[in-house]
């Protein structure tokens, strides 16, 4: 027997209310945690995806959409650019390296991007077998793609338009698997990764090819040049410069191309580029209220917790006050008192804790698994934060503050009141 | 073995009880006796430590209790004094078991099964061992009450109307438990009642 055992007993032997301030501590908790796991993986992840890239250049529309599309893979594009006109980013003496990426098509919910060789380079990413892709419809698998659909060297599939269901198939040409990378953890891993000119023959069908694309999302231009022909060349020639791609990904010679460069875009051609440091921060201004409120409400609920941890301690005092005095009278000191009340205060805090740490990883879980599904992108509820620690020392602060005013009651019991008071 | 000298209690806007000194020798035992609101229960409390004097001061086996930090008071009184109260009051989340281990555990004693069990079985209580202390009935409860106030060897027993709740028949055996216990560890006892029964009982008597 000993003051720890003490309280534990304390505690369970009024199992409701001890529940409720359990349940109401763990739900503060978990969402203060859930919020910090799901903002730390979010950022993770686009800062991981910005891979350095200073602008992006495509057709007009909306800036963040764009860079949710051309960096993230998870917008729809906002439409076609020409090469010629990607050329002329291309050859501004302010860029030092463009990465050019046509999409428009998938298969089985995963993108395929025609881009060159820099792309994967950009992620660091490496081989984990077979070959980049060199002819025509070779494709080389992010390693996802490869984990999830079984896809193995010298497999073949069919590729559909579009993003989303399979609604029309492009069957006339079969890609081939070249090779499988290496997990990343970049959007790579979620990518097919081919030549350009493979996704503009594949929808290179012929002039009587009347197919139309109304009721399924893709975006304009990429079925106008049906009866263009040729060569089989890795990157864009001067002979394709009718031809059309969607974004640029642009990275500087100089930082005052960072001035001069989305200036002279947007205002001079038909394109429009966009700043995807400045997007970001603009889409985590957006998300910040929201998140601001959810966490705001979080603490709300903890220190509602710490109140009803208050009141049950409070009102449990008032029921022991003899078996207090009783303590008192069998040589616990007033020392002794505060610490078991104290000590039971804190044993529901570390309680509460662990129940919403449990809680929080669990739904992250769970939220993971939908979010793969709906984004592509991969969380996990199997990682443990620094800033948890901290919510511990927060929670056993408000457990502490909690009992801190019962336990100076119960060490200054007056014993011989109490007692001859019946 | 207990002393007191001069001792007086004055009770906020109240007359000051004064009480005669009281000089008990170890192993004899005491009947103090009163009738209600004599103040019998401040002189017990102050005696025990629990109520400190106005004026004057108690003495325990050597030691001027009433000069004593709290911290210490508590100490001492936790290995020095056993107390039985009229109405018996327990940890009510311990079985009685735990109840006797925490009197050990806060009077700084090493943790003793087999002395508990022993006490028990003295008091004809073994088989309650693991009960809850609601699951008693009165009489049980008071000699779980008189386990506690023992368990520790303390020098000096105190009971506060221990029987006055208590019909004949468990009355008598709760003051034959007292006496046994207390002439069993040497101690001094001292009963505080205005209960007539036991007045015959008592060669020591101490009139409030």
């Amino acid at each position: 027997m000993n003051l720890l055992a003490l309280s534990w007993k304390n505690i369970t032997a009024k199992p409701l209310s001890t529940l409720m301030s359990l349940i109401l501590f763990a739900l503060g908790v978990g969402m203060v945690s859930l919020l910090l796991l799901l903002n730390k993986q979010l950022e993770d992840k686009f800062e991981k995806n910005l891979a350095k890239i200073n602008l992006v250049v495509g057709a007009k529309g909306s800036p963040m959409q764009l860079i949710l599309s051309s960096i993230y893979h998870i917008d729809f594009p906002t439409g076609n650019i020409s090469l010629k006109e990607a050329n002329f980013v291309k050859k501004n003496p302010l860029v030092r390296k463009t990465i050019p990426l046509a999409m428009g098509d998938s298969y089985k919910f995963f993108r395929i991007i025609g881009t060159n060789h820099d792309y994967p380079t950009l992620y660091e990413t490496e081989l984990s077998e077979g070959k980049l892709w060199e002819k025509d419809f070779e494709v080389t698998l992010g390693a996802k793609v490869a984990k999830d659909l079984g896809l193995k060297l010298g497999d073949q599939f069919v590729s559909a338009h579009g993003f989303g269901e399979a609604i029309m198939q492009h069957e006339q040409h079969k890609f081939v698997v070249a090779g499988i990378l290496k997990p990343s953890k970049t959007v790579i891993d979620q990518l097919i990764l081919t030549n350009i000119a493979s996704i503009w023959k594949s929808h290179d069908h012929g002039a009587n090819d009347d197919h139309n694309h109304e009721g399924h999302d893709h975006e304009e231009g990429h079925d106008h040049d049906h009866d263009h022909a040729h060569d089989k060349k890795d990157t864009p020639q001067a002979e394709d410069l009718d031809k059309e791609i969607t974004s640029l990904l642009v990275f500087f010679r100089n930082p005052i191309a960072a001035i001069q460069l989305p200036r002279l875009i947007n205002d001079k051609t038909d394109m429009q580029a966009a700043a995807p440091a400045f997007e970001i921060s603009r889409l985590n201004e957006m998300m910040g209220v929201g998140q601001r409120a959810l966490r705001a409400l979080a603490l709300v609920i903890i220190l509602v917790s710490g109140f009803s941890v208050f009141i049950s301690l409070f009102n449990s005092l008032r029921e022991r006050r003899y078996e207090l005095a009783i303590m008192r009278v069998m040589g616990g000191s007033r020392g002794k008192l505060f610490a078991l009340v104290i000590l039971e205060g804190l044993i529901i805090a570390v309680l509460g804790f662990v129940l919403g740490i449990l809680l929080s990883h669990g739904a992250m879980e769970v939220l993971a698994y939908y979010m793969q599904e709906s984004y592509q992108y991969e969380f996990t509820g199997k990682t443990f934060m620094k800033e948890e620690w901290w919510l511990l020392v927060g929670s056993l602060l408000v457990g502490l503050v909690a009992a801190v005013l019962p336990a100076i009651q119960a060490s200054m019991t007056d014993i011989s009141k109490t007692l001859s008071g019946n | 073995m207990l002393k007191t000298k001069d001792i007086s209690h004055t009770y906020k806007g109240q007359q000051p009880i004064r009480f005669n000194d009281i000089h008990c020798q170890p192993d004899t035992h005491w009947l103090v006796l009163g009738n209600s609101g004599c103040g019998k229960t401040t002189l017990l409390h102050m005696i025990a430590g629990l109520l400190k004097p106005t004026t004057g001061n108690v003495e325990i086996a050597g030691t001027n209790i009433s000069a004593l930090p709290s911290n210490q008071l508590d100490h001492f009184r936790g290995q020095k004094i056993g107390v039985v109260f009229q109405k018996p009051h327990f940890v009510r989340s311990l079985n009685v078991e735990a109840n006797l281990m925490l009197a050990q555990y806060l009077a700084g004693i090493k943790k003793d099964k087999k002395r508990i069990e022993s006490i028990l079985s003295s008091l004809n209580l073994g088989h309650k061992l693991k009960s809850m202390p609601n699951e008693l009935s009165q009489g049980e409860q008071q000699r779980v009450a008189i386990a506690r106030a023992v368990i520790n060897g303390p020098k000096l027993i105190l009971a506060d109307e221990p029987t006055s709740a208590l019909d004949d028949e468990n009355s008598r055996e709760v003051i034959n438990l007292l006496e046994t216990q207390a002439s069993a560890q040497q101690a001094t006892l001292l009963i505080v009642t205005h209960d007539q029964r036991l007045k015959d009982h008592f060669p020591n008597r101490i009139q409030l």
